[in-house]
This record gives structure tokens, C-alpha cells and sequence, in this order.
């Protein structure tokens, strides 16, 4: 017997075991009983609106490469908001369903991997030429830079402000001495309020807005989240606006400049988003809104949060993004949905009354485009 | 999307959008197999047109009751005659999921027992239905559709260390069972 023998005896298999390994679903344990609240039936008839704006898939692109899936999160804990209300939680995200988009574009990350498939090595040459272009928007020139890199990331010192590029090419820029904001402005961890914030932003951009390196900065005032004491917080940032929705998108995942402060409610530093997406791959059809909930209801999502997917009713929001986490090998769009869970897992958020969301990922690009929908497997993927 | 068995009507109605159909449909899939085995995007392509050369040929008068997998297999089979014919195979680009299949082959012995092809898929199917669903479908993943074992880790659940030491395990196993079964030769 040859080898070539056994293929042709495999080849001749009944049509059951093929169907079988295409059909094949992992069995996954139940943790929790799906929840089903007045809130949630209002908030569906909302979302159905939704399901209506559903693009279609168009035509199937000729030879786009089969994408690989990330496998996962970094790093510890899981992606859960607390919030009174679903409608706290806040960003200048330009996706809607009514935009009716088909397809969106999907970049490898060039980012290479250890064993463990943590982001290991970047471009060394892409990583220097980041940090110098952004500190020279800080007025400073190469010669004063003295650039340390390790092949993961690299860094610099000078006039006060530390610098540091990572293998994604996210630059930080860290003050020594944190900058004031006029009297007036509040701009705190869990102090400010929304309009705090966009008061904040407003002076931010007037005073920072040449070093963010953009054509066209947008405000983004994102979070509205609680902490187990009841303290809600915001984010400040800007994205690049585009001319059109697709260049909005992308400009709002991969082009982003976040505002941090100190306890004192001073400028702490900034963090430059630019990811690289010098590798694109294509155009990629993807699938609505509507078709993503329902592979959510069927298992087919990732999630950082240690509970199952607790049913259809307890979906109060779904956005559509890119996942930029240097774990994934491609940067392509997600469907993230925010799933109410019956608790919050925590006494004092629950004597507060706040409500916790989870967030699960479906992949937002058509099912013949992956190398294989993502599967709940019971715990943190 | 058209259901299979609307497909298989354009098929017998000789219809020219039966092939567009069934490349909307089932066209990455049949892309992807072939693509497995044959490692080349063009060559991926080539064979895929050719299945549907070999599909319209053969509907009528085949009535598939699984079109996917009716469609899978004759792409399968001529990505397989493609790689064995394959100059690059020869020099060494051997694809891993096709060679792996080797350590099954069934150590010598004396003739008990001669088997045609049929009788030796037979006999496979014997041996799957011996095994886990889990280890069914990793090793039909692996050697039918010649998935990478990244994939099969991130269908299963299961680690890419864990799905090769299952493969291992599994091919050993079918050796011996054929071994056992007598299987040496057939005509």
C-alpha cells in the first residue's frame, strides 16, 4: 500500500464524516440562565430597527487570502462596563448601521510573534522614524533624541518629555512636569463630568492640536463607565476624520491621540495611535448587524468576560470596530456587542444599583473570507 | 443564497448559473481544500474550475444528497492528482497534512486479506467510528480537508500542541488497525 492509496480510500469516505467536520460545533457549558427584564424587551424593539439595515454581502471578491482569526485578548481581566444604564456608555464611534456599508478594508498587522503568539518583534526602522516624527512635532529635532531600542519597542528623552514607540507603532509621550489646565477646566479621572470633558477637549485641541499630526482631529469623549464606587469616568481623545464613512472609520480605530492626567487634574501625557497599515489585504465583504447576533446566539464569538454569552435578550448595543490588539495577526472589523449579565459580581456595584456589560466579538467580515468562525470555549479565549 | 437542492435543480435544468451558484455558495470552501493541499493560489483556482467542470459532468444524472461535501471530494481529488503529479512535490514542497498520513500505512505482514478501494474506505470509516467525535473531526480536518493545526486548535478549543499529539496519536492508531485488519494489499 502507498500513500497515495490511503488518500484515494479517505477520499472515498461517506458524505457524513465530511459533514460532520464542517458542521462540527465544540460543546461548550451553560453558566448562566439567559435574562429577560422590561428593559430588555424595549431596548430590543429599538435594536430590531437594526436588523432592517442589514448591507448586503455583494459580490464575492475574487482571490482575497483566507484571514486567520486573533486568538484572543492580553493581558488580565475581562472587558465588563458598569453603568446604570447602557446609554452612559459614550464614543465618537462614526460606524452605524445606516451607512449601509458591504464591504471594509482588512490590514495585516506586520507585527511578529513569539511562541506564545505575544507581539514580539516590530520594525525597527518604522519604530524610529515614528518616534522622531512625532517628537518633532513637539518642536524637537533627531540630533537631541538618543534613541534606546530593543527590537520590541525603543525610546527617548529630551526637553522634559519621555518618549517611547512600541512594536504597533503607538507612541508615548510622558511629561515630567504635568501641565495645568487654566482654572476653570476640569479634566479628572472620575471627576468631570461629560461636559467637563468636552469643555476640557475644546481647550486641549486649541493648545495641543499641532502636535497630534492630524488633517482632520475630531473630539472623541469616550466612557461614561462607573467604578465599584459609583464614580464615573471619561476619556479624552481625537481622531482623524475622513472624507468618507470608510475613512472615518478608519481614522477613529487607527488614528487616535488620547489626553492622560495625574490625580491633580493636570496633563500627564499623550498617547499617539498610528497603526501601520502599509499591508493591505483587500476589501472584504462583510455581514450586518443582524446576521452577527445571530452567530452570536449560535456561540460564534470571542469574548474576554468568563461568562457565556447569556442569550439574546440581554443584548442592549451593538458598534461595529477594529480590533487593534497586538495579538491579532490582521486589523479587521468586529461587531462588538455589550450583553447585560445578571450581576456584576461585585456587593458594592450591586448596592449601587449600576448594571454590568460584557463584551463579546463576532467577526464582522463574511463567513467564506475566515479561516474559521471563533467558538466559545468556556472561559477567557 | 440558493439552498443545495435549488442548486442541483439549475444543474439538471443545464442551467448557466448553476456553476456562479454553486461558486457563491461553496466557492471559498472548495478554494480553500484544494488550496491546503496544493499550496499555490493559482493552482487552487485552476483545480476549483476544474471541480466544477467535473460537478456539471456529473449532475445529472448524481443527485448529491450533501452538495458541500459532493463538492469538497471532487476538489480533493484533483488537488491530490495535481500534488502527486506536482514537480514541486518532488522537490521537496511536500504539503505536511498529505505526507503526515504515511505513518498510518500498515507495517508489513502476510497476505490475509486483499481489499479494492471501496473496501479500504470501508474500512477507514470502520476505524473513524471507533474514535471520539472530537479526534473524528480533528483527523478528517487534518487529512480530508488538509486544515493546518492552528485552525483545527481554534474550531476545537484545544491547544495547536494538543491537536498535533491527538493527530499523532490517532494515526498511530490507524496503523495498527489496519495492520491488524490484515490490510497489506488490494487490487
Amino acid at each position: 500500500m502507498e500513500l497515495k492509496d490511503l488518500h484515494e480510500a479517505l477520499g472515498g469516505l461517506d458524505a457524513k464524516y465530511v459533514e460532520e467536520a464542517l458542521n462540527y460545533k465544540r460543546r461548550r457549558r451553560r453558566l448562566l440562565p439567559a435574562a429577560a427584564t422590561a428593559a430588555a424587551c424595549a431596548a430590543l424593539a429599538i435594536f430590531a430597527a437594526w436588523l432592517l439595515a442589514r448591507p448586503g454581502s455583494g459580490e464575492a471578491a475574487p482571490s482575497l487570502p483566507l484571514l486567520e482569526l486573533g486568538d484572543g485578548f492580553s493581558g488580565m481581566g475581562y472587558e465588563g462596563y458598569l453603568a446604570y444604564d447602557i446609554s452612559e456608555l459614550v464614543s465618537a464611534n462614526p460606524w452605524s448601521p445606516e451607512l449601509g456599508l458591504e464591504t471594509l478594508p482588512v490590514f495585516k498587522s506586520g507585527v511578529s510573534r513569539d511562541a506564545y503568539g505575544r507581539p514580539a518583534r516590530g520594525d525597527e526602522a518604522k519604530m524610529r522614524a515614528r518616534l522622531i516624527e512625532t517628537a518633532r512635532r513637539f518642536g524637537i529635532q533627531e540630533d537631541e533624541l538618543n534613541i534606546v531600542s530593543d527590537g520590541g519597542s525603543a525610546s527617548a528623552k529630551a526637553r522634559g518629555i519621555s518618549f517611547s514607540v512600541d512594536c504597533q507603532l503607538t507612541v508615548w509621550a510622558d511629561f515630567e512636569t504635568p501641565a495645568p489646565l487654566p482654572e476653570g477646566y476640569s479634566f479628572t479621572h472620575r471627576s468631570s463630568t461629560y461636559a467637563d470633558c468636552e469643555a476640557a477637549a475644546e481647550y486641549l485641541l486649541a493648545e495641543y492640536g499641532e502636535l497630534l499630526g492630524m488633517d482632520e482631529p475630531r473630539a472623541d469623549i469616550y466612557g461614561g463607565d462607573y467604578n465599584i464606587y459609583g464614580e464615573q469616568g471619561y476619556g479624552i481623545a481625537f481622531y482623524d476624520g475622513g472624507e468618507g464613512p470608510v475613512e472615518d472609520i478608519l481614522g477613529f480605530n487607527f488614528s487616535r491621540a488620547v489626553f492622560y492626567c495625574n490625580d491633580a487634574g493636570e496633563l500627564s501625557g499623550i498617547r499617539f495611535y498610528n497603526y501601520d497599515l502599509s499591508q493591505k489585504l483587500g476589501d472584504y465583504p462583510i455581514i450586518g448587524p443582524g446576521e452577527a447576533l445571530e452567530l452570536l446566539c449560535g456561540g460564534r464569538y470571542i469574548t474576554s468576560s468568563p461568562c457565556e454569552f447569556p442569550g439574546r435578550d440581554s443584548v442592549r448595543r451593538a458598534e461595529l470596530i477594529y480590533r487593534t490588539s497586538g495579538w491579532d495577526e490582521n486589523y479587521m472589523p468586529y461587531y462588538r456587542f455589550y450583553a447585560e449579565l445578571p450581576d456584576t459580581g461585585n456587593a458594592e456595584a450591586e448596592a449601587l444599583g449600576l448594571r454590568n456589560y460584557a463584551a463579546y466579538y463576532v467577526p464582522a467580515v463574511a463567513e467564506g473570507y475566515l479561516d474559521a468562525l471563533p467558538l466559545w470555549e468556556g472561559g477567557f479565549n | 443564497m440558493l439552498t443545495d437542492g435549488e442548486i442541483i435543480e439549475l444543474f439538471f435544468a443545464r442551467s448557466e448559473s448553476a456553476v456562479s451558484e454553486l461558486e457563491n455558495k461553496y466557492g471559498a470552501l472548495a478554494r480553500s481544500a484544494a488550496f491546503n493541499i496544493l499550496g499555490s493560489r493559482e493552482d487552487a483556482e485552476e483545480c476549483v474550475n476544474d471541480a466544477y467542470l467535473g460537478v456539471w459532468n456529473s449532475i445529472p444524472p448524481e443527485r448529491p444528497k450533501y452538495l458541500r461535501a459532493y463538492v469538497v471530494k471532487i476538489t480533493r481529488n484533483l488537488a491530490l492528482k495535481a500534488y502527486w503529479r506536482s514537480s514541486a512535490v518532488k522537490r521537496g514542497g511536500a504539503c505536511p497534512a498529505v505526507e503526515e498520513l504515511s505513518e498510518s500505512l500498515p507495517s508489513p505482514a502476510t497476505v490475509e486479506a486483499e481489499l479494492d478501494a471501496r473496501e479500504l474506505s470501508r474500512a477507514l470509516e470502520s476505524f473513524l467510528d471507533t474514535l471520539s467525535a472530537e479526534n473524528r473531526v480533528i483527523f478528517v480536518r487534518r487529512h480530508y480537508f488538509g486544515d493546518s493545526c492552528k485552525a483545527i486548535a481554534r474550531l476545537t478549543g484545544l491547544t495547536e500542541k494538543n491537536v498535533s499529539v491527538r493527530l499523532s496519536r490517532t494515526r498511530a492508531k490507524l496503523k495498527q488497525y489496519l495492520t491488524e485488519s490484515g490490510v497489506t494489499e488490494w487490487n
